[in-house]
């Protein structure tokens, strides 16, 4: 049962769940009205751009822009019945996919119960169950990647794109392989050239770019970045939007390696380069590592960072000895503390602003790879949305034994290690002194919203962004999200809310969705966004009362939640 | 970087309507060969691993439509190539004298570096034939002409030289990669003076 007033409410409900006593007028109505609403949208942040952590971007912007290709959907039909030609793609029940924003709404209740199904049993449940740390379990997961291509005999390759995993395929726009997420790339090479054929078909044909293409159960995305391709392949029910944002940050993690500049002028000389010799084992284990990521990490969909949850005070202190250390030290640009993949101070050079996405590539790099424990590691990194055509030094290293706190210096000199190297140490010795890497410790056992401070039984997750600082605080994942395929299964739901809310074919403020094991809240305010997740059955009163407890509680911790001002060297 | 690495190498057939391009790529890959004509919609893809000398090489054969109503690819198609193989019936004198358009075709929607150099092969199908209307000698002045392009005559039919023609084409394509491999490496940023900030909101792509 759907009730979708979305024209006219701007929020949408959809009930899996025919007991679901929400009603999307009631609820938008009930939300806006709250008291600790007008807290947050008139809030002041932002208006300082100046001292701003990442700059007040116009993701939301942005993305809309680059989703509004996809609104041209004339292009679908045609190209579907174009590849039935050519015999490459199954396009059952596709051709009267003219507009897939209605198809796709038509479709969603009766493929919830199925897609559901088709997840428990899905090959990705098969992970083994452990901790959802994301450390520990990508090993596993590399496991798990090497025993599905082990298992690939040649006729499977047939057959691979029937599987229900999610692939992810790279080529050069040469038609060569670059990167395949499962299987051996160079059984795929017709596969490829296929591609690389649909790609270029719809550019000469009708000058316009393949985005996207459904076909029975099986959407396809396509992203052509010259000299690159990206092509993603899944049977699950997430939205386009989303799908493309996982294929942009594979992009951005090659350019991170590799610098834009530099894949350019290869392929514009040696246009028959085959880029996979630029990419040993290393530089592909990133990539898997991204896109993994981007399935657990609400922080790349939203395009904002994760701080570590630690008292005003003590993150000015920090950040001030480390902008104190390195002041007057002309070539340097960011300087970054993490701890287990939060954000735990910034401080860069005026007028230079560290994008989001820029700083998700530089947490994979750094948990991507062993070799920087214990040991001061030199690498050159490209950071795309700073500026994709040159790299950056990156001096990384940990400032405690066990390796959880970690000191990334940024500067544009390759000469410049010996110095900053130093800089590490006078940094280290003054946060030593100050007891800071202890106080950074506690914060790492404490960081976790308490449900018992919202105080609501029936609330199970909640994210928030404040879009004025491009920052998020989430809850602790509890029972039932404690293992991989469960926390798996639950950002691909709060993913499939965010396309709605997020669709740029109808713009919504709120999406409610009662799905089969629980209900999802997506609220897009002017000053925010949150997802927040609750037990199927909650009534209205309960997510009302919930949010408003939720708003205030952020409101209150505000300052020791987010980042609220960055310091300069 | 080792350069001992298994070469793909990207190889495009190109010739008119019917001389058997297809019929080329099925005998050399598959060992196939059928009497039955199905014309090639766009594209068509096969590739097959051979060993040259020392090394590994995975051809990726790009097969073309010859009708013109399927020739629609162009660039997006020879982009990207190690090299080209052009295929004429030695039956149909048309077929022999249109290769010189199909060759000026590829290289002017390739662009190659070096087009006076880049790796051809030239390949006169349907031996097995009675009535035979291109003489060797001429083909092979015309390839003679053209920078000395190799020049095979082939019965994908009865499987004859198509073995040795696509080796040439391995050995040719190999021969050029080995020339090229500039190391290079990324440029530094520079940062702009202070009265001129750069401007690092805007979107790079």
């Amino acid at each position: 049962m759907t009730t979708d007033t979305s024209s006219n409410s701007n929020s949408d409900v959809f009930n899996n769940n025919k007991c679901s006593p929400i009603a999307s007028n009631d609820l938008a109505t009930l939300l806006e009205a709250l008291p600790s609403l007008s807290l947050h949208n008139t809030s002041n942040i932002g208006d300082e751009v100046e001292s701003a952590v990442f700059i007040n971007n116009n993701d939301d912007h942005e993305q809309t822009v680059e989703e509004r290709r996809f609104t041209s959907t004339g292009l679908i039909s045609e190209l579907i019945r174009q590849t039935s030609v050519l015999n490459t793609v199954h396009d059952n029940g596709a051709s009267d996919d003219a507009s897939y924003h209605s198809a796709d709404e038509q479709a969603l209740v009766s493929t919830i119960q199925t897609r559901i199904d088709d997840e428990q049993s899905s090959a990705i449940s098969t992970l083994t169950t452990t901790s959802s740390s994301n450390e520990q379990n990508i090993p596993k997961h590399e496991q798990y990647r090497e025993d599905i291509e082990q298992s690939l005999t040649d006729d499977d390759y047939e057959q691979l794109l029937k599987g229900d995993v999610k692939h992810i395929f790279i080529l050069s726009d040469n038609g060569k392989p670059v990167f395949s997420r499962y299987g051996d790339e160079e059984k795929l090479l017709t596969l490829m050239g296929v591609m690389q054929t649909l790609i270029s078909f719809s550019e000469i044909h009708d000058r316009n770019q393949l985005n996207y293409i459904k076909a029975g159960r099986s959407r396809i995305v396509f992203l052509h970045k010259e000299p690159l391709v990206f092509v993603l392949v899944t049977h699950l029910n997430e939205h386009h939007s989303c799908l493309l944002q996982q294929l942009n940050y594979c992009y951005y993690q090659i350019i991170s390696t590799l610098t834009l500049s530099r894949i350019k002028h290869k392929f514009q000389v040696q246009p028959n380069f085959d880029l996979r010799r630029w990419l040993s084992n290393a530089e592909k284990k990133l990539l898997h590592n991204i896109i993994e990521m981007h399935e657990i990490d609400p922080g790349m969909m939203m395009t904002c960072a994760k701080c570590l949850t630690i008292p005003s005070n003590i993150r000015s202190q920090i950040g001030l000895a480390v902008a104190q250390t390195i002041r007057g030290q002309k070539d340097m640009i960011f300087a970054i503390i993490l701890a287990q993949g939060h954000l735990v101070s910034i401080a860069r050079l005026k007028q230079y602003h560290l994008h989001p996405s820029d700083l998700h590539l530089l947490i994979n790099l750094v948990n991507s790879s062993d070799a920087f424990k214990g040991v001061e590691a030199w690498v050159p990194v490209c950071l795309p949305r700073f500026d994709p055509g040159g790299c950056l030094h990156a001096h990384i290293s940990y400032l405690d034994d066990a390796c959880d706190i970690c000191l990334v210096l940024m500067t544009v000199n390759a000469e410049n290690f010996q110095i900053l190297s130093d800089f590490k140490q006078k940094i280290s010795d003054k946060l030593k002194k100050n007891g800071l890497i202890g106080q950074i410790n506690i914060a790492l056992v404490r960081d976790r919203m308490f449900s018992d401070e919202i105080g609501c039984n029936e609330l199970r997750y909640f994210a928030y962004k404040s879009r004025g600082l491009s920052q998020y605080t989430c809850s602790k994942l509890l029972a039932p999200y404690t293992t991989k395929e469960q926390h798996i299964r639950l950002f691909d739901l709060i993913r499939y809310v965010y396309g709605r809310l997020h669709d740029p074919s109808h713009q919504l403020k709120i999406v409610y969705y009662a799905a089969e094991y629980e209900s999802l809240l997506g609220w897009l305010a002017p000053g925010f966004e949150m997802h927040v997740v609750f037990s199927p059955m909650v009534t209205l009163d309960t997510v009302t009362t919930c949010i408003d407890r939720i708003l205030t509680y952020i409101k209150r911790e505000e300052s020791q939640l987010f980042i609220m001002k960055c310091e300069y060297f | 970087m080792s350069s001992r690495k298994k070469v793909l190498l990207k190889v495009i057939i190109l010739g008119d309507s019917g001389v058997g391009k297809t019929s080329l790529m099925n005998q050399f890959v598959n060992r196939k060969f059928t009497n039955q004509y199905k014309a090639t919609i766009g594209a068509d893809f096969l590739t097959k691993e051979v060993q040259i000398d020392d090394r590994l090489v995975t051809m990726q054969i790009w097969d073309t439509a010859g009708q013109e109503r399927f020739q629609s690819l162009g660039v997006a198609f020879y982009r990207g190539a190690d090299c080209c193989v052009l295929v004429y019936d030695v039956t149909v004198a048309n077929s022999f004298k249109a290769l010189e358009s199909w060759r000026d075709e590829f290289l002017i929607q390739a662009g190659p570096r070096d087009p006076e150099n880049f790796p051809f092969v030239v390949i006169g199908n349907k031996i097995d034939l009675e009535n035979r209307l291109v003489q060797m000698r001429k083909a092979q002045n015309w390839c003679t002409d053209k920078n000395n392009i190799p020049y095979y005559e082939t019965s994908a039919k009865e499987g004859v030289n198509v073995e040795k023609a696509f080796e040439t084409v391995a050995r040719n394509a190999l021969a050029r990669e080995k020339e090229i491999d500039t190391p290079d490496f990324p440029m530094p940023i520079r940062i702009p003076t202070e009265d001129k900030p750069k401007d690092s909101s805007g979107c790079p792509c």
